[in-house]
């Protein structure tokens, strides 16, 4: 079960949320704290890394409650998916999403990088996707 | 395959530091333990802020990179017991918690001479950690 789905454009900015039955009360301003919050994170652990290893960053946080999988694209773009424990193959549906994005967003004439997201046809598409592994 | 091993009060001051890699001491452990303080409160406010059901002991157990997983267990004394291992490593909440009743009860709560807040500098402790930690294996 899923509960939500964000894009985190490579300074932090929030460009794109997708609420899920089941997640949590947040409000706006608490998911673009969020945005900018889990970029720090993954910086850091990076830099964190025990000495002798190759420096990355963070992939999927574990919490009792939930799971929270992290895929960075190699222009910085984070896609994060937040679903439930039990939850397997989160990268997969991240790259999934990765995919639409270049799709639906980056070939629109019309989008400016970096911007908010809103478009019919990537919504349609990312309900799709998270519907059918629900 | 454990590689690093840290323990942390509630305020943020390390009390305990062990290196399992064998690689060359860094120059300023200081600096990277209050990163990685720093980053543990920001991550288990976040993980508190996203449960779906209101919960008041910190549930955020871990996380992983390509290169180290960081699993972490906070007892509610405030003290936090942070590891660094391999990143195919199952969950470890339930060796943390070994070492936090049998070994750090045994060899540093009970131990007369240790004072609260100050680095453990007892040897067996360190003796009897490092002992597990090269048993643990995946």
């Amino acid at each position: 079960m899923h509960y939500n789905f964000f894009i985190v454009n490579k300074i932090g900015l929030l460009i794109y949320e997708r609420k899920f039955p089941g997640c949590a009360q947040l409000d706006s301003s608490d998911l673009i704290r969020f945005g900018a919050t889990l970029s720090a994170l993954h910086l850091l652990s990076a830099v964190v890394t025990p000495s002798g290893l190759k420096k990355s960053g963070l992939k999927i946080i574990s919490s009792k409650f939930f799971k929270l999988c992290c895929f960075q694209s190699p222009t910085g773009v984070k896609f994060c998916l937040v679903s439930d424990s039990n939850t397997t193959d989160m990268e997969k549906l991240c790259k999934k999403a990765y995919q639409y994005y270049s799709d639906y967003v980056l070939k629109n004439p019309f989008y400016e990088l970096d911007q908010q997201i809103r478009f019919e046809g990537f919504d349609r598409e990312i309900e799709k996707l998270f519907a059918i592994k629900q | 395959m454990v590689y690093e091993f840290y323990i942390f009060n509630n305020v943020g001051n390390c009390l305990f530091y062990l290196n399992l890699r064998g690689t060359t001491p860094e120059k300023n452990p200081q600096d990277k333990q209050k990163l990685i303080f720093g980053m543990m409160h920001t991550m288990k406010s976040m993980c508190r802020k996203f449960s779906p059901q209101p919960i008041s002991v910190s549930p955020f157990t871990s996380y992983v990179t390509d290169a180290y997983k960081l699993h972490i267990l906070e007892t509610s004394s405030g003290l936090n017991f942070v590891m660094f291992t391999h990143p195919d490593m199952m969950d470890q909440t339930h060796s943390l918690k070994w070492i936090y009743s049998t070994i750090y009860c045994t060899f540093v709560i009970r131990n007369p001479f240790y004072e609260p807040k100050k680095p453990i500098t007892s040897v067996v402790f360190k003796q009897k950690l490092e002992e597990y930690l090269l048993t643990l294996a995946r």
